[in-house]
């Protein structure tokens, strides 16, 4: 019964952790950055949402929108300004630029909104819906269908639209494109632009179940990269299946130690999975 | 050697200066000296596996933690002092990080991976301290017995600068550890791994066993530092020294002075720990509402800018900066020939 | 002194290596020559340890060495050169050559004697405190060679040494492996400059798809029709 419980949860849960992780994922793939902020650029949305919500009134799944923005012009200009000319660097250095723009992330947020907890408190947070006996967090559910929709909208966009193809192809080949005259550069940009809208979606979304803080961002990235790399970089399938996974291993993480040591199971499975199976369960050679 | 009688007065003069600040410092000159002083330790020890071993690993937080604890429960329960249970806890810290080397080295586990690894085994340790009844049952807090046996056999002092030489002394060791370390078969050795394993291998180093020595000597070393800051500040938290968060801010300074050089490390911890007292200053002076001790946000942005710096125009650090520079003089000869 | 036996590799669908066999004798320079993508490199890998076949052994000496790790091989007396030259770019030209004499030379001092010693022979010494990124292609090459010289080899595999260098340079290489070889270290190169190749060798055998295709002496090699079809439109001196 209490697994059934912990089962629904993990679904929901790792629905949203997919989004999450396909902003990495996405990141990872077209621009071979291992982006150690990602946990924290979905901190921005969160904390987008919840200023927006606290000061007017809006709520997070119409605020969205602004994260959205947000996310991708601090993508855009975060790889304009500090990635783009690091581009070749031996991938460890760019590992600590990555974390130092984490770290410039999260203690501007400290800084500016402190170390408080903060509560995105809609007036759906507390409903549930009984199904089967179960119980159904309503924001969970929402979060999960959105999360479905935007990962939806985000493989069309890749497929069908000139600026998805355009990122594909420079991901797969990228001297083709440069001699193709597309401006890499550029490219980039937008990629990492697009990276930070998901995770700023994601963040969104997550802001009206989980509470906003600053330290959380670390939780965020570590989450991220199990379900990238134990779904297997480059693999859609992997991505989504990841997701889920993290997100059921963790909640049965609760049923078997206390709530806020969850994290071992996802953290314990990314120590596995790198050292056994580094391509993941779907990926190509890591 | 003329040089060479250049460089050991110079560092020996440097060392007299240091040892002559208790006498002239105040209180606070001493505090942000020791902490400096700590920081290059740290980030000395981690040097030798980091820099020296190439492998960045950010998580040595974990060991830091172990030294810690081990001590400090050593003493708490059984009376033992600081002085003997640090070995303990270097020797069991040496053993986890032997353990952890061994597997991801064995699944050759490079680069990125490593870090990753490293990463989620510090954040595991971290949650499993916070919840460990031995270690503090009010949610991981932990606080140092005040009232059992006290004074310097028991490695606690009532002024700061019997620390401060303590920490010093424990510097230049390892100091000395990285100088001996660097010109030996090993470091050649570790040099190699760090510029081509695959290539090193084919020459007969064994890159397995090189980096699994340096990850122990590493872990090892570090342990003490745990526990000197145990016995400083008679209190620790699982996430003052361990978790990712406090195992990227040892690793900071280090790469920003340069790592894989033996005074990179020292060079960043006492550049920037001075700065970051500065700015923290500055932050209160600007905002009088943050008056807590442990509001760390500011300085850390300052670390961050200056950290994309420096690995932007000077990849190998400031040290590195300058036997670059030394490099490029004598190519300009080669090529005039 | 070298053996291998039926040598298979492949890669997902690719053979590289088909069932190749055929000696080296010692005291011999073996050239192994073939068309680009013919199994020659991995061949090398798979002597030197870094990667393994999928069937087929190696014998050195009458040992199985086909499971070997690299570090034991070099350690065994089998030393090796990379087609695209890999030095350690983050120390000196010295201390390049010096990772290969430690092998032997447990001391330091010692080791930075044979470490010149080879500079010596090689004609480098006036590159020993140099790094190798300021250095030419020639000197790259040397320095790789000087690099496995060191560990005092038995069998030095050299993967490409000439390529790229004026005739000149080539002259002076093949003066520097035929003392190799007059010092009693037998040689297995590959090569794609074929006039070298000719002059140099006392045997070579021929690669083509990843099977072999002539195992002989040079004077034969020129006339041998298989060789001549699968080296179509390459030009010969």
């Amino acid at each position: 019964m209490f697994i059934a419980q912990a089962m629904i949860d993990g679904l929901l849960q790792g629905g949203v952790y997919a989004l999450m992780a396909l902003g990495l994922s996405l990141v990872l793939g077209v621009l071979r950055i291992i982006n150690l902020a990602h946990g924290n650029l979905v901190l921005i949305g969160m904390y987008t949402s919840y200023y927006l919500f606290a000061l007017f009134g809006i709520d997070p799944y119409v605020s969205m929108l602004a994260s959205a923005v947000v996310g991708f012009l601090l993508g855009y200009i975060i790889q304009w300004l500090v990635l783009n000319p690091i581009t070749g660097a031996p991938e460890e250095m760019a590992v600590l630029v990555t974390l130092a723009i984490g770290l410039i992330i999260q203690n501007l947020l400290l800084t500016v909104c402190g170390t408080d907890y903060y509560t995105v408190d809609t007036s759906y947070r507390l409903e549930t819906i009984m199904f089967q006996g179960l119980r159904v967090d309503l924001p969970k559910l929402l979060a999960f269908l959105s999360s479905l929709i935007i990962v939806g909208g985000f493989f069309l966009f890749m497929e069908k639209t000139d600026i998805g193809r355009t990122i594909r192809a420079a991901t797969d080949n990228r001297e083709a494109a440069l001699l193709m005259g597309v401006n890499v550069r550029r490219i980039y940009c937008l990629a990492f632009g697009v990276g930070t809208v998901l995770a700023t979606l994601a963040g969104s979304s997550i802001s009206t179940f989980i509470p906003t803080s600053q330290d959380a961002g670390v939780l965020f990235t570590m989450a991220s990269f199990v379900i990238v790399i134990a779904g297997g970089i480059g693999s859609h399938k992997g991505l989504l299946l990841g997701g889920l996974l993290v997100g059921v291993l963790e909640e049965m993480g609760t049923l078997l130690f206390s709530g806020s040591l969850k994290q071992v199971m996802s953290l314990g499975l990314l120590v596995i999975i790198l050292l056994v199976r580094p391509q993941g369960l779907f990926g190509k050679e890591a | 050697m003329k040089t060479r009688t250049v460089y050991i007065l110079s560092y020996s003069l440097l060392l007299a200066l240091f040892l002559t600040v208790p006498i002239w410092a105040g209180s606070y000159v001493l505090e942000i000296l020791i902490i400096a002083l700590w920081l290059g330790f740290l980030g000395s020890c981690w040097n030798i596996i980091g820099g020296y071993g190439g492998q960045l690993s950010i998580g040595h937080g974990t060991f830091v933690g172990i030294g810690a604890y081990t001590s400090s429960l050593l003493f708490n329960l059984y009376g033992i002092t600081p002085w003997l249970g640090s070995f303990a806890g270097a020797i069991l810290s040496a053993a986890v990080g032997l353990g952890i080397g061994f597997l991801c080295f064995r699944f050759k586990v490079r680069g990125i991976y490593f870090a990753l690894i490293t990463m989620a085994i510090a954040e595991i340790a971290k949650l499993w301290f916070e919840h460990m009844e031995l270690v503090g049952s009010t949610g991981g807090l932990f606080l140092k017995s005040v009232h059992g046996p006290s004074g310097p056999a028991f490695f606690q002092f009532e002024t700061k600068w019997p620390y401060y030489l303590i920490i010093l002394g424990m510097l230049v060791a390892v100091l000395l550890i990285c100088f001996l370390l660097e010109r030996s078969k090993m470091g050649y050795y570790l040099k190699a791994v760090r510029g081509d394993e695959d290539a090193a291998r084919c020459l007969g180093v064994s890159a397995f066993r090189c980096k699994c020595i340096a990850m122990c000597i590493s872990s090892f070393l570090i342990a003490f530092g745990g526990t000197f800051y145990a016995q400083y500040r008679m209190y620790i938290k699982p996430d003052l020294l361990m978790g990712i968060h406090f195992s990227v801010e040892l690793v900071i300074p280090t790469v920003i002075g340069g790592w894989g050089t033996v005074l990179g490390p020292v060079l960043g911890a006492l550049l920037l720990i001075p700065l970051a007292e500065f700015s923290r200053m500055l932050t209160d002076i600007i905002r009088n509402t943050f008056h807590t001790t442990g509001l760390k946000g500011f300085q850390l942005i300052i670390y961050g800018l200056i950290l994309i710096v420096v690995i932007r125009f000077m990849p190998l650090g400031i040290v590195g900066l300058w036997s670059g520079l030394r490099r490029k003089k004598a190519s300009v000869k080669y090529a005039k020939d | 002194m070298l053996r291998i036996e039926q040598v298979t590799k492949t890669f997902g669908g690719l053979t590289a290596l088909m069932d190749v066999s055929f000696d080296v004798s010692a005291g011999r320079i073996k050239a192994v020559i073939g068309p680009n993508g013919a199994g020659k490199t991995t061949l090398f890998n798979i002597l030197s340890g870094l990667m393994h076949p999928d069937c087929g052994s190696i014998f050195f000496d009458g040992a199985d060495i086909t499971r070997n790790i690299p570090e034991k091989n070099a350690r065994i007396g089998i030393g090796r050169t990379f087609q695209i030259t890999r030095p350690f770019l983050n120390m000196t030209v010295l201390d390049n050559v010096m990772i290969g004499a430690l092998a032997s030379s447990p001391k330091i001092q010692a080791g930075r004697e044979r470490a010149n010693e080879i500079l010596e022979l090689l004609d480098m010494k006036r590159l020993a405190h140099l790094f190798p990124g300021s250095l030419t292609v020639e000197d790259r090459k040397r320095l790789e060679v000087a690099r496995a010289l060191a560990l005092q080899p038995r069998l030095l595999l050299l993967d490409e040494v000439m390529a790229g260098l004026n005739p000149a340079e080539i002259e002076a290489f093949k003066k520097i492996l035929n003392g190799i070889r007059a010092a009693g270290t037998t040689i297995l190169l590959i090569e794609h400059v074929l006039h070298a190749v000719l002059s140099l060798s006392d045997e070579i055998v021929v690669l083509n798809y990843g099977q072999k295709i002539f195992d002989g002496e040079p004077k034969d090699l020129v006339r041998n029709e298989a060789v001549i079809k699968a080296y179509l439109g390459t030009d010969f001196m």
